[in-house]
């Protein structure tokens, strides 16, 4: 229901409940305000936001107060603006004016508001509030209570957002401090270093650590941008001053709606590392030589048209990267297709996706997240396994939470008990690999009690009857003893899930990565089908991406058996209509996928690798099986931001630039194309990757004229029909989703709707297989592997980024105590793990986070390579291995 | 005054800020050290937490600083000009001589 409402003699058509404020800030009247924050429930602390309402002469929050009909309020009235300049210089009589010298002056609310009264000081000086000096127990950012006016945002985003109340308050009234419990250091609570309180402080008291003394914000240019970290795609601002990242803020209007996590917040100064690769080497007698860029593009342009010449382009294989942009990615695969003859270029997301692509297209017809990142907010139940969403996602995790915390119902399966179990209706545990059983388990318990959505499996799906028959004999009970999971969770669950009006499954590696990856993720689709979960909002199959441009790696074709947006180069007409547009002959031979190119590089059917901005050393499985490969390539090149463990074993090392030193797009998870902006200059004589490979292309005959990456993106428009509406003009302001037909097109909030992309949803259920690898008397444990939220991947990133190192230098296998005390290993001690494939070295944690018998590791570190140990088992439909379970032993080391 | 300062809970900022204040200048008058600008703030400071604060506490502190500006800004006066408390509460400012008031008195 709608009112009209008059502000400032202006009369306004509001809606029913929103506020005062609300109202305001949408038609651009601007009411002072230092606790409101859209984000949070209003606190109605500051007092700054009081307007008049005109019958009565009274004083209201505008924040507080909801809007009624024929409300009639003045907002810079005489009374108003005098209450205003009194509670700024009550304010001011607590807080030094030392703007001269103040990190914050320029971009502080307390400033502003002082400045727009005209308030030179304050006359009710006294007492101040004393404190022991700037906390700085951290390496992300300090806290100087000095300057905190008690706005209380800090705490409650604390609290209402990112839902851990790491810091409270202490004393109370005048004596009122922000802090955490008995005062530990942050590092020793449940901080996350979100910095979110930071983005919040309307002050100096919270502020990032290295940028203290840098610039003044006046000085800064802000620099709109999309995160390089994970897939959530976070628009960030890279504040730049002489050609240096001084810090990093965010804005609102975007799908992470001011909010960051730690890696987006503080660690994006490896930018500038003095570790980053500045000029080409070349491998002379074993050791890498500096060379000119002319010569390095001669010696690969060389080396590649021998290959070609002599093996036929067969002979090569691309490595494309999910970190770099979507120009650069289709680059890649066209200078891989085009110019040297093969489809073989593939990328990190046969090891992290490729099961979820295989399987939601063999369901849906489209293997991307069905839904958008801010419509899980609304979902009346979340189900999400195998994705420890707060550290690999953590500004997804904050919409799961909100989710909760509205009254949803939040069930996570997974088999360890990782942070979002906290927030858990239902935690189910289930024994990794069982994912199968435990999703026909639930299917089991909908269809025996009804929950299932006749009309729309009717209507919209086909073979619904193999569903029935394969999930028969998947009792709870049954279910039960292959799982661990107690039975009458299994009920639960089932019931949460089938009575929602709105169900969302998120899922990601914990899904993916087994031998029976592509039937997890086809059994999720059939437990969405099931319930009519797919093709409404706020509900969906949601597999959250890792990388921040894996979605756009693969929308783009960098994979073996498809052209940009999924038209495979085994279809007469596609090939085609390719050969036409790139005016060269293409092959039409499904070329070879990661994990088979290490293989046919010890076949020796494949002799050439070039590697764009990936580290299968660390990433692959088996890793000494991929250093024997790359020992035996006649010539391998590496394009990358950092000298990696990989990079060692090239011929030829090409120095990028990094995400912040071009222009371009990344697509998000939720298949959204975004803005990259350059907002340094490259740093030595690095070159960005879309620039290297027109070089090259050129230098191998071909004339490739690009000279901006837009100009790349209008040609991908014309030969992918997903991204035919994406022009660079059109996703300034805002990404647009894809599919994105043409220029006025506006983009695809959530997919299928109405009708699935592949006509009707097909069932495809499947029975319970059990992981490749299990424990037995050798090998008696299970390891299963991930991430952490300080580190990315391989850390070519993190570990570079310096507080997040400094943070988390090392990693810690978390190991539970009943498992440590019969190793007789405590905290912090060194063990051997081994597996059948090689021994790697890790300190310990020791913690419930994990049941007996199973340990985790995070692949991010060298020293303790994860990868060294894992099963490169492959799932028979995607080739993606199995990194979630293999069989290990541990010692101690003494 | 000082019941206020003690009660205030801290979240709003009239009230936590405010109370203090007001706690602070009333002190100083009570020592004679008070200046007629005191005045003034004391009228602001109640204005803006009465009108202004979130609770009821904070609304109601200033009420007796209302009510002694109305009725006893003789006193207010005394204290702040002739540095003389009339009721002998103010420690600082009882005076033991007798001819010392009287002299007091007159000027």
């Amino acid at each position: 229901m709608s009112v009209i409402v008059k502000i400032n003699g202006q009369e306004l058509e509001a809606a029913g409940g929103q506020t005062i404020l609300q109202v305001a800030q949408e038609n651009g009247i601007e009411i002072p305000n230092l606790c409101y924050d859209p984000e949070l429930k209003p606190e109605g602390a500051c007092r700054m936001c009081v307007v008049e309402v005109e019958d009565s002469g009274q004083l209201v929050t505008a924040c507080t107060t909801e809007v009624s009909e024929d409300l009639v309020v003045n907002t810079e009235s005489e009374k108003v603006v005098r209450m205003r300049k009194l509670l700024l210089e009550l304010l001011l009589a607590n807080h030094e004016q030392e703007c001269l010298t103040c990190d914050k002056a320029g971009a502080c609310n307390l400033q502003d508001y002082a400045y727009k009264y005209d308030l030179e000081d304050s006359r009710f000086k006294g007492r101040m509030r004393k404190y022991e000096g700037i906390v700085s127990d951290n390496p992300f950012f300090i806290r100087d209570n000095e300057k905190c006016i008690l706005c209380r945002k800090c705490v409650n985003i604390c609290d209402q957002v990112q839902r851990e109340a790491a810091i409270g308050f202490e004393d109370r009234g005048f004596e009122t401090t922000v802090t955490t419990a008995f005062d530990r250091p942050l590092e020793e609570v449940n901080c996350q270093f979100c910095g979110m309180c930071l983005n919040a402080c309307p002050t100096g008291a919270l502020m990032e650590k290295d940028a203290m003394g840098k610039a003044r914000n006046w000085e800064l240019d802000k620099v709109e941008t999309t995160c390089p970290y994970c897939g959530v795609g976070c628009q960030l601002e890279l504040n730049v001053k002489d050609n240096e990242i001084v810090k990093v803020t965010t804005n609102r209007d975007n799908v992470n709606r001011g909010q960051t996590c730690v890696k987006g917040k503080f660690g994006l100064d490896f930018v500038t590392n003095e570790d980053r690769l500045t000029k080409p080497l070349m491998k002379v007698d074993g050791e890498f030589k500096e060379v000119s860029w002319d010569e390095a593009f001669d010696t690969v342009a060389k080396r590649f048209g021998k290959i070609k010449e002599e093996y036929g382009g067969e002979a090569a294989a691309g490595l494309s990267s999910a970190k770099c942009t979507n120009e650069e990615n289709y680059l890649m695969q066209k200078f891989m297709r085009a110019v040297m003859g093969t489809n073989t270029v593939d990328h990190c997301a046969r090891l992290c996706h490729s099961s979820t692509v295989a399987g939601l297209a063999k369901s849906f017809g489209s293997g991307a997240m069905t839904n958008s990142i801010n419509e899980i907010e609304n979902a009346d139940t979340i189900f999400v396994t195998g994705s420890n969403t707060t550290e690999a996602h953590p500004v997804i995790a904050l919409r799961v939470k909100k989710a909760q915390k509205n009254g949803g119902k939040l069930v996570v399966a997974d088999p360890r008990k990782i942070d979002l179990v906290k927030y858990a209706d239902l935690w189910l545990q289930h024994k990794p690999g069982t994912d199968v059983a435990l999703l026909n388990g639930l299917m089991h318990v909908i269809i025996r009690d009804g929950l299932l959505d006749e009309e729309y499996i009717e209507n919209r799906t086909e073979n619904f009857s193999a569903v029935e028959d394969i999930v028969e004999k998947y009792t709870p009970e049954y279910v039960s003893e292959i799982t661990t999971v107690p039975a009458e969770d299994i009920v639960k669950a089932a019931h949460m899930y089938g009575e929602a009006e709105r169900a969302s499954i998120l899922y990601a590696m914990g899904i993916t990565q087994h031998t029976s990856g592509t039937d997890n993720v086809l059994s999720i689709a059939c437990l969405a089908m099931l319930t009519g979960n797919v093709g409404k909002e706020s509900t969906g199959v949601n597999p959250l991406r890792g990388q921040n441009n894996v979605q756009g790696a693969c929308d783009l074709g960098a994979l073996p058996n498809v052209y940009p947006g999924y038209q495979a180069v085994d279809d007469p007409e596609i090939n085609k209509k390719f050969e036409e547009a790139w005016g060269v002959e293409l092959s039409d031979e499904v070329g070879y996928t990661v994990t088979e190119i290490f293989d046919a590089i010890e076949e020796d059917k494949v002799k050439a690798l070039y590697v764009m901005g990936e580290n299968p050393v660390l990433s692959d499985p088996d890793s000494n099986h991929i250093r024997e490969a790359l020992e035996d390539a006649e010539f391998v090149v590496v394009q990358d931001i950092f000298m990696s463990e990989t990079a060692e074993y090239a011929d030829v090392i090409l120095p990028a630039a990094s995400f912040a030193e071009k222009d371009g797009t990344f697509t998000n998870s939720e298949r959204k194309v975004q803005r990259v902006r350059k907002a340094i200059d490259p740093v030595g004589e690095t070159k960005a990757d879309w620039e290297i490979f027109t070089e090259l292309a050129n230098r191998m005959g071909y004339d490739w004229d690009y000279n901006h990456p837009s100009e790349i993106t209008d040609e991908i428009a014309s030969v992918s029909p997903i991204y035919g509406g994406i022009r660079y003009d059109r996703i300034e302001e805002d990404g647009l989703q894809w599919p994105c037909l043409d220029y006025d097109h506006s983009g695809t909030m959530y997919l299928h709707e109405g009708e699935f992309a592949r006509g009707l949803g097909q069932f495809n259920p499947a029975e319970y297989m059990p992981p490749q690898e299990e424990p037995d008397k050798d090998y008696p444990y299970v390891l299963t592997t991930g991430r952490r939220l300080f580190h990315f991947h391989t850390g070519t990133m993190s570990r570079n980024a310096e507080a997040l190192d400094a943070h988390y230098p090392e990693e810690l296998m978390e190991m539970n105590i009943a498992d440590a005390e019969k190793l007789g290993v405590g905290e912090g001690d060194k063990v051997k793990v081994s597996s059948r494939r090689g021994t790697v070295e890790s300190k310990v944690t020791i913690s419930e986070r994990v049941p007996e018998g199973l340990v985790f590791m995070s692949f991010h570190f060298a020293e303790s390579a994860a990868n060294v140990l894992t099963n490169p088992a492959l799932d028979p439909v995607a080739k993606i291995p199995e990194y979630k379970v293999c069989a290990i032993n541990i010692e101690k080391v003494s | 005054m000082h019941f206020f300062e003690h009660e205030s809970c801290g979240k709003c900022l009239p009230c936590r800020e405010g109370n203090t204040r007001i706690y602070e200048i009333l002190d100083r008058i009570s020592k004679g050290e008070g200046v007629l600008e005191d005045l003034d703030k004391l009228q602001d400071l109640a204005d803006v937490m009465s009108n202004t604060a979130l609770c009821g506490l904070g609304q109601a502190a200033p009420t007796s600083i209302y009510s002694t500006l109305d009725h006893f800004k003789d006193e207010y006066l005394a204290h702040i000009t002739a540095k003389v408390c009339a009721t002998d509460t103010c420690q600082a400012l009882v005076v033991d001589d007798e001819e010392e008031y009287e002299r007091s008195e007159t000027a």
